[in-house]
C-alpha cells in the first residue's frame, strides 16, 4: 500500500504532531514541519522535517507558511495533518471572552486556516488528498476536575468543520476526517499531574485501562490520510482506549 | 498482535470476501466460512494448498459451525486471534407495520445473533491466547434508517450496540472490539436493492444505480476492498487504542 507522499503537519513540534511527523518521516515521506515553538521546530528539523515557524492564530503567517512548505516539499501535500492546539483548563464563570477568542483562534480557526491553504494549492494543481483535524474526546461530555468550555466548544467545531468541508471537498477528491484523541501521554496531559487522580480516572473511565501513547494516535492520523481509508470522510475516530463509549 | 489467525463469516462473496483476500495479503491466515457452497469453493481458490485460508462451508445461524470454524482455525493454523463477524442478509422493504414476525426474526437471527454465537465460540481461545480484536460489518442503514429499512436497520443497530457492550467487556482481556459501517457497496445485496428501486420507479437498473451514486459526496460506490482496508487496519495493532469504535466506509453518505 502507497504511503502519503508529501505530508504537511502543523503542531509539529511536541505531543501528537511530533509523533506524526516522525512516524511520517520513518515511512519515507517528505514532512513540512509548521510549529510556533522554536525547540520544536530544532527537534523535528533534526529528524529531517522542513521545519517552518508559524503560529496558526495568524492568517498571514498561515498563508506564508504554508506557501513555503509546498515550495520545500516541491509540490502540495497529499496529507495535511492539522494537530496544532492549546489546552487550559478554567471555570466558565470566570472564562472571558479573550480567553475563549484565543483557545477558538488556535484550535478552530487555525485549523481550517491550515487545511484551507493546502486544500487551495492542492486545488489549483489538480492534486488529491487528504485532511485530518483533531477533535478531542472534551467533546462527547463535560468534566468537573478541568473545566474547560473554551477548549471542549473549539473542538466540538472541529467535529462540525470535519462533516462540512468533507462534504464541500469531495468533489475535489479530498477527504476530510478527524481523530478524536482520549487521554494520550503528551505534554498537554494535565490528568497525571496528580498520579493518584490518573490511576483512578484510566481504572474508572478507560476500557483498556491505560494512558493512550502519541504514536498510537498518529498511526490513526496518517491512516486516514492514506489510501487504506479511501471511502471514509466526514468521520471522527476516537482513539481513546474506548473512553467514548465506557 | 500482527497478521495472525482470522475467522470470518459471509467470507465467500461480497465484502466479506474484500475483507478475507485483503487479510490474506497482509499475512493473516484465514478461516473463511460461508453457507454458500458454490461460491466457497471457488474462494478456496485464493489459497489452493490451505497454507493461507481454508474454506468452510456452513450457516452461522447454526451454532455447531462456530465451533467447527475454530476448530479449523486450532488444526489448521494452531489458534485465532480475531473474528469478523460479516454474515448478512438483506431484509424485507415493507413497512414495519406490514412485515411479517418470522421475516425480521430471520434477519436478527442472521444479522446480530449469529455475531453472540460467533462470539461465544472464539472469544474464550482469544482470552486464553492473551487478546485479540473483533470486527462486526454493521451498515450505514444501522446509524440511519429509511422507509422499508426497519428489521435491517434495527439488526445492524443491534450488532453496533452489541459490539460496544462487548468492547467494555473484553477491554480487560486486551481484546478490542470495534464495527464497520459500509454505506452503498457494490455488492450481490446492494445490486438487488438497487434493482427494487428501479422496479418501483420504472427506471432502468442502470439510472437507478447511476441515482444512487450522485447521492455519495465521493462520487463512487463502495468496494469490498475499501471494507478490507478498514478492517485489516483495526485489526492489527496500527489500531492498538482503539475501541468501540465504528468506522463509516461510505463515501461521505449520511452528510449529504
Amino acid at each position: 500500500m502507497t504511503i502519503p507522499a508529501r505530508v504537511l503537519v502543523s503542531g509539529a513540534g511536541s505531543g501528537i504532531g511530533r509523533a506524526v511527523c516522525s512516524l511520517a518521516l520513518s515511512t519515507g515521506s517528505s514532512v513540512a514541519a509548521l510549529d510556533k515553538s522554536t525547540e520544536g521546530l530544532a527537534a523535528v528539523r533534526g529528524e529531517g522535517a522542513f521545519a517552518i515557524a508559524t503560529d496558526v492564530a495568524d492568517e498571514t503567517s498561515v498563508v506564508t507558511a504554508v506557501a513555503d512548505a509546498i515550495a520545500l516539499l516541491g509540490g502540495p501535500p497529499d496529507a495535511v495533518i492539522c494537530a496544532a492546539g492549546i489546552y487550559r483548563f478554567e471555570p466558565a464563570l470566570g472564562l472571558s471572552a479573550e480567553r475563549f477568542r484565543e483557545m477558538l483562534a488556535v484550535n478552530t480557526i487555525g485549523s481550517f486556516l491550515v487545511a484551507r491553504e493546502s486544500v487551495r494549492a492542492m486545488s489549483d494543481a489538480g492534486t488529491s488528498g487528504a485532511v485530518v483535524l483533531l477533535a478531542s474526546v472534551a467533546t462527547e461530555g463535560g468534566d468537573t476536575a478541568e473545566p474547560a468550555a473554551h477548549y471542549s466548544a473549539s473542538k466540538g467545531a472541529i467535529v462540525a468543520l470535519t462533516r462540512q468541508l468533507a462534504v464541500e471537498w469531495a468533489e475535489l477528491g479530498i477527504r476530510v476526517n478527524a481523530v478524536s484523541p482520549g487521554v494520550i501521554q503528551t505534554p498537554m496531559l494535565r490528568i497525571t499531574d496528580d498520579p493518584a487522580v490518573a490511576e483512578t480516572y484510566l481504572r474508572s473511565r478507560v476500557p483498556l485501562h491505560r494512558l493512550g501513547q502519541a504514536d498510537e494516535v498518529a498511526r490513526a492520523c496518517l491512516w486516514l490520510a492514506g489510501p487504506g481509508s479511501s471511502y471514509t470522510t466526514g468521520s471522527v475516530l476516537a482513539v481513546d482506549g474506548g473512553a467514548s463509549v465506557g | 498482535m500482527n497478521a495472525g489467525v482470522a475467522v470470518v463469516t459471509g467470507a465467500a462473496r461480497g465484502l466479506g470476501l474484500g475483507v478475507a483476500e485483503r487479510l490474506i495479503d497482509e499475512g493473516w491466515r484465514v478461516v473463511m466460512v460461508d453457507r454458500d457452497v458454490q461460491a466457497t469453493i471457488e474462494a478456496s481458490r485464493l489459497s489452493p494448498d490451505g497454507a493461507h485460508a481454508v474454506a468452510l462451508v456452513g450457516d452461522v445461524t447454526d451454532e455447531t459451525v462456530a465451533e467447527a470454524a475454530v476448530s479449523v482455525a486450532q488444526q489448521r493454523f494452531a489458534g485465532v486471534n480475531a473474528l469478523v463477524n460479516n454474515a448478512g442478509i438483506g431484509g424485507p422493504s415493507t413497512p414495519v407495520h406490514l412485515t411479517d414476525p418470522d421475516q425480521m426474526r430471520r434477519v436478527l437471527e442472521v444479522n446480530l445473533l449469529t455475531a453472540l454465537m460467533m462470539s461465544r465460540a472464539v472469544v474464550p481461545h482469544l482470552i486464553a491466547g492473551g487478546g485479540g480484536a473483533i470486527v462486526n460489518v454493521t451498515s450505514v442503514l444501522g446509524q440511519r434508517a429509511e422507509a422499508g429499512s426497519g428489521a435491517y436497520s434495527a439488526s445492524k443497530a443491534g450488532l453496533a450496540l452489541l459490539g460496544q457492550a462487548m468492547a467494555l467487556e473484553l477491554a480487560p482481556h486486551n481484546i478490542r472490539v470495534n464495527s464497520v459501517a459500509p454505506g452503498n457497496m457494490l455488492t450481490a445485496m446492494h445490486q438487488e436493492h438497487v434493482q427494487g428501486i428501479a422496479d418501483r420507479s420504472g427506471s432502468s437498473y442502470d439510472q437507478a444505480l447511476a441515482e444512487v451514486r450522485a447521492t455519495v459526496p465521493l462520487g463512487r460506490h463502495g468496494t469490498g476492498d475499501d471494507i478490507g482496508n478498514v478492517v485489516a487496519w483495526l485489526l492489527s495493532d496500527q489500531a492498538s487504542y482503539v475501541t468501540g469504535q465504528t468506522v463509516a466506509v461510505n463515501g461521505g453518505i449520511l452528510l449529504s
